[in-house]
């Protein structure tokens, strides 16, 4: 895992002339100790939430180093903003809240696991008919996305390190959650079929 | 001590109400007085959603809050908010 003074020495990405630019402009306009509160929009992720973005969480953006849940989240707002002006063909697409599935401590519990399957039952009831859920889980400094499409009741599983005991932990989370949905939302029972893509 | 002069000029008690706002949307309502470490306030959520301290942040006017700042010191009004973010990162293989 990278320390702190082992950051320090990475450099940023130069390559990206992007990249390079909002550099500049966050150089420009932010202080180290400034934080920037992002209301999230109770459509994004069903419910009403927010997050904090900070000068490293910027610096890791440029340096390629890991991401804070807070530079998830706001890509997603921005994903977000993009489907809704019309820029994906393809409006079929919701997003559940990585703050309210993933294990606090990076130690999964059964009361996360029971919290997190809740989560997505919450989401999947106010999804709007928006039936591709992504859904990115951070199991403890490492991120890894499933994507639930309720029309095929398929599954996928996308992770680059590939350790299946996250596969597991997530698997076990969403089954439930499809059990629970299935008795509230009066839609029969589905068995999820899953498929861990390489 | 100060807090006795602050009582005099601040007849509405020494109680505030302060809420704590989560990401997934959920409030916890706390009341404290105004001259007690907000660490009382941290410890007690965080034994809520049993989870450890060190694991949440609780920021107030854009700035994380220090387990030994006060009310007080902070100029908290009745009702306010403190938002608890979640930390959270990760990285991935072969960049």
């Amino acid at each position: 895992m990278m320390t702190r003074a082992k950051r320090k020495e990475r450099v940023r990405m130069g390559g990206s002339v992007v990249l390079k630019m909002v550099a500049h402009v966050v150089d420009g306009s932010l202080k180290k100790e400034d934080t920037i509160r992002l209301p999230l929009d109770e459509d994004i992720f069903g419910h009403d939430s927010f997050t904090y973005i900070n000068w490293n969480d910027f610096e890791a953006v440029f340096t390629i180093d890991e991401l804070s849940g807070a530079v998830i989240s706001s890509y997603i707002m921005y994903l977000d903003s993009q489907i809704k002006a019309g820029k994906f063909s393809n409006n079929g697409i919701s997003f559940v809240n990585p703050a309210t599935i993933s294990p606090i401590d990076g130690k999964p519990k059964s009361k996360h696991s029971e919290d997190a399957s809740r989560a997505i039952v919450d989401r999947l009831l106010k999804r709007k008919k928006r039936d591709i859920i992504l859904l990115p889980y951070n199991p403890g400094n490492h991120w890894v996305l499933a994507v639930l499409d309720m029309r095929k009741a398929t599954c996928y599983y996308l992770d680059s390190l590939r350790p299946i005991n996250f596969l597991e932990q997530l698997k076990q989370i969403i089954d439930t959650a499809m059990v629970v949905y299935a008795a509230q939302s009066d839609t029969g029972k589905v068995k999820l079929n899953w498929v861990n893509t390489v | 001590m100060s807090a006795n002069n602050d009582e005099d000029k601040k007849p509405a008690g020494e109680h505030i109400n302060l809420k704590v706002k989560s990401q997934d949307g959920n409030e916890v309502f706390f009341k404290i007085k105004r001259s007690t470490q907000l660490k009382k306030l941290m410890n007690a959520y965080c034994d809520r959603q049993s989870v450890e301290l060190n694991s949440i942040a609780f920021l107030f006017d854009g700035r994380r809050l220090r387990a030994e700042q006060t009310p007080d010191e902070l100029e908290m009004e009745e009702g306010d908010e403190i938002d608890a973010m979640l930390h959270q990162t990760g990285g991935g293989v072969g960049f």
